[in-house]
């Protein structure tokens, strides 16, 4: 399921660590980063490299905000609704992603390019309004900038 | 009061980031000066008496956290840098790490001697990727200039350092539950005593600091502890950095000493109150912090001090800055959402509280209130307070009960617009009895 | 121990340094409410309830977590603390399902008694609940999400009583949800029930009771499970002349008002006591394995075989045609043509008649039981005394298993290792063809070749035979000297011998114990991991001979007299023709089991429930069994059917139509049972029987290890280390006569072979 390679960083990260349990969340991002959520099969993989059941992998998996269990849009759009967010006019780009790409938080574009989410503060609260595009943050954000953001996107 | 720039002196040079600039700013002297000359007891001493506390929250004095290590203890030790910034409205150790890396680094090595640890882990929120990424190239740099690794400087002493991502949980920033989640588990916080400096990570004697505390150490132990704490208050020494969000010209994060007035701040530094209105209120220390207003923001100085005797506090230094157009219960209702949203579940008030709270304020926001839901939900709030598991359910409390108490009127004018539809019930009775079948 | 002294609420307490709070508040009068505390599993902190005010603490502590130290001065009633105690209710009840009349745990629901207690009547939650259905885990296992408040109690208890950790906690905050172990949230496990049995709630309910009862309209009846050897008590729950349920749950050591009023107040169960054997632990067949009872297919008259055919006959009838054909045949060929077969299922009671049965009135050499192992040889030269669960869990620092799989076979064997390794860190050692996967406990596991575990008794019995043990066992020479370190310098020392150690290795490991005790200041104690409830009994009652060969029944043995034995499904097919050969077969049964179907007279027995006697042990306790039900056929207890009989042969056999009685005369004849008596047992739960120890210089060793060589050279040496663990739950869920007729079993059987193997990994 996984490429060589993949399983190879894996080794690698799990050999750094003192305790093999502990490799558990990185491991897990690198799966991620390869098929883009985290179906039951990998999850079982997950637990024979660390020695974990399923139960361990999947209850720690749900604990956590960035695995996905389901695939997702190419580009995961991660508006921040928080407080200074929210001051500094936040919600306007939330609706504006809404009527641009035509759908609510938690949903994905039927051409499964994008994600969007509303999530907690995101640590740009002196830039904001932010969101994130999978890993890459965007400050100050206005609608303007917002569809040249969208556009710029390959 | 002077402004001098400890921890933001290398932001503005081009690469800050890279160890060429560092080097060529002083960086690493500090580390050398320890490995060649200082017991680990001193190094301790000396932060202690730089009277350096803690920039993730609760603001404890650093040199005591680090001299509770039991020293005879067999089991390896180790140190954590906490670098899971999510407390909402702080953005200050993202800044840090993407410009100046490397007196992170240095300040985990630092600490590392202090207590004979020999691995230490930066556990970085995973929302922070890029960040990660930068950091494991600068160990790399340092480990390539012998900073890093077995046998640092030739001085016998050996420490690695890992960069461990958390994955989306405000909850693991509190100390035992990082320690949960870096050993792979659900992050929920650990029943204290024991403290992580007896009992932390794999069950050994762990510090833990922030990323800003941490990076705060290689200018004391270069320059003194006490030139550190002349910079700040006597109590709360140095400076440190400011995250300000919200209603100001120039929002950003700002290195300011400790003691500084919060009003001059506001006003000189962060350019004043957007569009020339007027301040109604501030959230002094992230969203976990009781809020201040105005008048509070008067007297208020930046130290922990100062923050307490306002019953609110300092924490990770977070301003969040709002001006007289802003609806408090709006902010309040971010808030809890944002707690409801991160509570880990262990414990019934935070877990039960926040969810109540939470579905409370949306029916009172949408004009659905009556009269008596305001102070329902402040005994809602006084009922978490002091009785969860972790601080969590504390803050939570926190942002909630005294926005009540200062700000009642803007919670009032939603129950007052639907007063009508509620007053034709009966008084006296406060609620739906409950049907118990015994 | 060191004690300190504590001030609770203005009163000066002694109690052991660094017991937890809450105990000795508990102790001390003031108890204290709470969910998530549960007496031996780690403490938790959840709930919030046990909240209580330390002098010079800033904040309310959890009365669960604080450990007593000397000086400490407590608050536990005060208007701060029922305030708080309110709020905490609140909170509980806020999501929660206001659904007592329809839940199954209604009348006995710790939340329940919390709101009455401890809540404020008045609700102030107006908001929406989020309500969510509630659905099956497993076919033993519904969980109600909505109902749960999150206390963990049966993810602990899975953890660490079970050592399954089949349950989880999936989602965060408000979100979270009890999970089993599959990836659709369902359980794959054995379905021990005992995270049902924590439940302060009615989250996790129990399939077969699940709208079955009402707490108030049930009587419990304390008796002692008929499974294992082990030998668990439990509490089984009546209505209306049946069995509704089967637990465990130590009332005594709750809320003691909650106890009394709540969970007594509808109960006259015998005994409020509780230090049972097993404390609080049963496994499945405990749990769910009772509802035979109530099948349908319970024999209700006496059968008669009429041309050909089992018929109906009168109780009349049949004992006059048993008692008249055993006279004609032992008149005919003799009193060794006849064979008196009992069942180590039974009681001692009954078993006892039926030895005295086959010695005095029949006059037979042929007076045994069905037997899977042959154990006579080990209790023959036993050399030191049995080992107890309680003594196994608190007082053995080291523990030596040899073979078998105690979490299949003897599960409160297993809960009693995991607790003697969770509570005072016990060192377990496991020696096994099979990893064992819930016995992950053990500091070391010594894998060894398929059936080698005799070289393994070889090699503690005698250094210089390491060498031969290695190379049967193919463990290194280095690791059985490292067993022998641990047996010969431990200086308390638990050996548990399983079913899979047979022959000399079986003397072997009786003598051992004798042998380590010898170089003096050891305490040694063996626990033989027997098969059935009653095993040790039946030996103990005498039915001791040789089991007659099937083929010897025609030529030499003419009349079969069974009592609760199914030979065919026991020993195999060949009995099928052996009981056609047979002039007489006379069977004793609660079913028509596979030999029921082919004897001559087939008599209606009672079953555990409707009796009153009493099981021995594998540790040599013998307890009570009691009746619970009064009886819905025609059936009569054993040991009145045999004296009955008897009497139309013209003897007494003495039974005085009581049990009681039988068992006075056991006490009186049979050596270790001095002394006992059932109310001795009513007021003291087991007593240990003295077992007789061969002295060592009675033991001829050399002797021994000469048979034990011949034992291991004839081990097979191409057999290989398994490396897969037994699957789950196979030797749990294991059909047999009783779980046949147990519906919820039945329907399990096939689940479980799907779903197990393989799947908790
Ligand atoms: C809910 C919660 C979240 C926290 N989040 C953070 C965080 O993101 N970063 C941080 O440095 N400290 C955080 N803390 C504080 C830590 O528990 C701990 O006090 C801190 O890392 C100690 O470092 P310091 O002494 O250098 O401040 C949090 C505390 C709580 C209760
Ligand atoms: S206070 Fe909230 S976050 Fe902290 S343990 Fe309790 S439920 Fe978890
Ligand atoms: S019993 Fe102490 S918190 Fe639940």
């Amino acid at each position: 399921m996984l490429s060589t390679e993949t399983k190879e960083r894996i080794q690698r990260i799990i050999a750094r660590y003192p305790v093999k349990r502990s490799a558990l969340l990185p491991v897990l991002f690198v799966v991620q980063e390869e098929l883009g959520y985290l179906p039951d099969e990998a999850l079982h993989e997950v637990a024979r490299w660390l020695d974990l059941t399923f139960l361990d992998v999947e209850t720690i998996v749900s604990f956590y905000t960035m695995f996905h269990r389901r695939p997702i849009g190419r580009y995961h759009i991660q508006v921040c609704r928080n407080v200074s967010c929210y001051l500094c006019g936040g919600d306007a780009i939330r609706e504006h992603l809404e009527r641009r790409l035509g759908i609510r938080p938690g949903e994905t574009t039927p051409d499964g390019r994008f994600t969007l989410s509303e999530v907690e503060c995101i640590g740009a609260c002196s830039w904001a309004p932010a969101m994130q595009i999978n890993f890459t943050f965007y400050h100050h954000l206005t609608p303007e900038r917002v569809d040249e953001i969208l556009a710029s996107l390959p | 009061m002077e402004k001098v720039r400890v921890l933001s002196a290398r932001f503005d040079l081009p690469d800050s980031h890279t160890i060429e600039v560092y080097l060529r700013t002083g960086g690493y002297q500090a580390l050398r000066k320890a490995l060649a000359g200082m017991t680990p007891e001193a190094v301790i001493e000396e932060v202690k008496r730089s009277a350096l506390r803690g920039r993730g929250g609760a603001g404890f004095s650093t040199g005591m956290k680090w001299s509770f290590v039991p020293r005879d203890s067999a089991k390896p030790k180790y140190v954590i840098a906490n670098a899971d910034e999510s407390e909402p409205g702080t953005c200050k150790d993202r800044v840090l790490m993407e410009k100046d890396p490397h007196a992170v680094i240095e300040g985990i090595l630092l600490a590392a001697y202090a207590v004979d640890a020999h691995l230490a882990f930066i556990y970085i929120r995973g929302e922070y990727w890029y960040l990660k990424e930068r950091v494991e190239r600068a160990i790399e740099e340092a480990r390539a200039h012998g900073f890093v690794g077995a046998n640092i400087l030739g001085s016998g002493f050996s420490c690695d350092i890992l960069v461990h991502p958390g994955a989306g949980a405000y909850i693991c920033g509190e100390e035992t539950a990082l320690m949960e989640s870096l050993e792979g588990k659900r992050g929920y916080p650990r029943i204290k005593p024991p403290f992580p400096a007896v009992v932390g990570l794999y069950g050994c004697p762990t510090v833990i600091n922030n990323v800003e505390t941490l990076a705060s150490v290689p200018p004391i132990i270069l320059n003194g502890g006490d030139w550190f704490r002349r910079l700040g208050t006597e109590k709360s020494g140095g400076t440190r950095l400011f995250a300000v969000s919200g209603h100001v010209a120039r929002p950003g994060v700002y290195e300011l000493p400790m003691g500084y007035p919060m009003k001059r701040m506001i006003e000189e530094d962060c350019g004043g109150i957007r569009g020339g209105k007027r301040l109604k209120a501030v959230i002094p220390g992230g969203s976990s912090a009781p809020i201040l207003t105005a008048e509070e923001v008067e007297q208020c100085t930046l130290d922990f001090e100062s923050l307490v005797a306002l019953k609110s506090m300092l924490g990770s230094g977070a301003i969040i800055v709002m001006d007289e157009e802003t609806d408090i219960a709006q902010v309040v209702y971010r808030i809890t959402l944002f707690y409801e949203h991160e509570s880990c579940g262990w414990c019934v008030p935070c877990r039960e509280g926040t969810r109540w709270m939470r579905k409370l304020l949306e029916r009172i926001l949408r004009g659905e209130g009556r009269p008596r839901d305001v102070d329902l939900l402040y005994e809602l709030a006084r009922n978490i307070f002091g009785t969860t598991h972790c601080p969590l359910g504390d803050a939570a409390a926190w942002a909630v009960y005294p926005a009540i108490e200062k700000f009642r009127a803007d919670f009032e004018k939603y129950v007052r617009a639907s007063a009508v539809s509620v007053s034709a019930e009966p008084s006296g009775v406060s609620g739906v009895r409950r049907s118990l079948a015994v | 121990m060191e004690t300190v002294k504590v001030i609770i609420n203005g009163k000066e307490v002694e109690a052991p340094k660094g017991k937890l709070l809450l105990e000795v508040c508990f102790e001390a009068g003031f108890p204290i409410p709470n969910f998530c505390y549960y007496k031996d599993l780690p403490p938790q902190a959840a709930c919030r309830m046990c909240l209580v005010r330390i002098e010079k603490m800033g904040r309310l502590q959890t009365a669960c977590t604080v450990r007593v130290s000397d000086g400490m001065v407590v608050t536990t009633e005060s208007e701060e603390i029922r305030r708080t105690r309110v709020a905490m209710v609140d909170f509980i009840l806020a999501n929660h399902p206001l659904d007592c009349p329809v839940c199954d745990k209604g009348g006995e629901c710790e939340l329940q008694w919390m709101a009455m207690n401890y809540g404020d009547l008045l609700a102030r939650f107006d908001e929406r609940k989020d309500a969510t259905g509630e659905y099956p885990l497993s076919p033993f296992i519904w969980l109600d999400p909505q109902r749960c408040i999150l206390c963990y109690r049966c993810i602990r208890v899975c953890d660490e009583w079970v050592g399954n950790h089949a349950l989880g906690v999936r989602g965060r905050g408000a979100h979270s949800v009890i999970v089993g172990n599959r990836p659709d949230g369902t359980l794959a496990c054995e379905n021990c029930g005992n995270c049902v049995e924590v439940c302060p709630v009615g989250a996790l309910t129990s399939t077969n009771f699940r709208f079955r009862a009402r707490p108030w309209d049930i009587r419990d009846t304390v008796t002692t499970c008929t499974y294992c050897s082990d030998g668990c008590q439990l509490r089984l729950s009546i209505r209306e002349g049946r069995v509704v349920r089967a637990w465990a749950k130590d009332l005594t050591k709750m809320d003691a008002e909650f106890a009394n009023k709540v969970l007594f107040s509808f109960q006259t169960a015998p005994e409020t006591r509780h230090d049972w054997i097993n404390e609080e632990f049963l496994c499945l067949k405990g749990r769910y394995g009772n509802e035979f009872v109530n099948s349908p297919d319970r024999l209700t008259v006496p059968l008669l075989r009429r041309n050909g055919r089992l018929e109906p006959a009168t109780w009349e009838e049949a004992l006059k045609y048993v008692a008249q054909r055993l006279l004609e045949i032992k008149r005919t060929y003799g009193p060794e043509s006849i064979a008196c077969i009992g069942s180590p299922r039974l009681t001692n009671e009954d078993l006892y008649v039926l030895a005295k049965f086959g010695r005095q009135v029949v006059e037979t050499p042929h007076v045994t039981h069905a037997m899977d192992v042959d154990w006579r040889p080990f209790f023959k030269r036993l050399t030191v005394p049995l080992l107890t669960q309680p003594e196994l869990r608190e007082q053995m620092p080291t523990i030596l298993l040899i073979g078998g799989n105690p979490p299949e076979y003897n599960p409160l064997t297993a809960y009693s290792l995991r607790a003697a390794v969770h509570r005072h860190g016990a060192r377990l050692f496991i020696v096994g063809a099979r990893p064992i996967s819930r016995l992950q406990v053990a500091t070391r596991f010594f894998h060894i070749r398929l059936r080698s575990e005799p070289a393994v008794w070889l090699a503690l019995l005698d250094e210089g035979e390491v060498e031969r043990a290695a190379e049967a066992t193919l463990l290194t020479r280095e690791e059985l000297q490292e067993l022998r370190r641990i047996v010969w310098e431990a200086d308390r020392l638990a050996l548990l011998v399983s079913r899979d150690v047979t022959g000399p290795a079986l003397e072997a490991a009786a003598v051992l114990g004798g042998m380590l005790q010898a170089e003096g200041g050891r305490i040694v104690r063996v626990l033989p991991l027997l098969r059935f409830n009653n095993s040790l009994g039946a030996l103990d009652m005498g039915l001791m001979a040789e089991m007659p060969a099937p083929e010897q029944v025609g030529p030499q043995i003419k009349a079969l007299y069974l009592m609760g034995c199914d030979l065919v499904r026991f020993y195999g097919d060949a009995w099928r023709q052996a009981l056609a050969r047979a002039e007489l077969v006379v069977a004793h049964e609660l079913f028509l089991t596979r030999t029921a179907e082919l004897a001559h007279v087939v008599l209606p027995a009672m079953s555990f429930a409707e009796l009153d006697g009493t099981f021995t042990n594998n540790a040599g306790q013998v307890q009570r069994i009691r009746r619970a039900l009064s009886a819905a056929g025609d059936w009569r207890p054993d040991w009145m059917i045999i004296d009955q009989i008897a009497a139309k042969m013209g003897a007494d056999l003495g039974c005085r139509y009581s049990a009681a009685n039988i068992f006075r005369e056991i006490a009186e004849t049979i050596p270790g049972y001095e002394g006992i008596t059932y109310a001795r047992l009513n007021k003291e739960g087991a007593i240990q029987t003295a077992r007789p120890l061969m002295p060592l210089e009675a033991i001829d060793r050399a002797r021994l290890l000469e048979r034990l060589r011949a034992q291991v050279e004839a081990i097979d040496r191409t057999a290989e280390r398994p490396q897969e663990p037994a699957p789950l739950g196979i030797g749990l869920f294991e059909p047999g006569t009783l779980t046949e007729h147990v519906p919820l079993l039945r329907r399990a059987f096939g689940w479980v072979v799907k779903e197990s193997v393989g799947a908790s990994r």
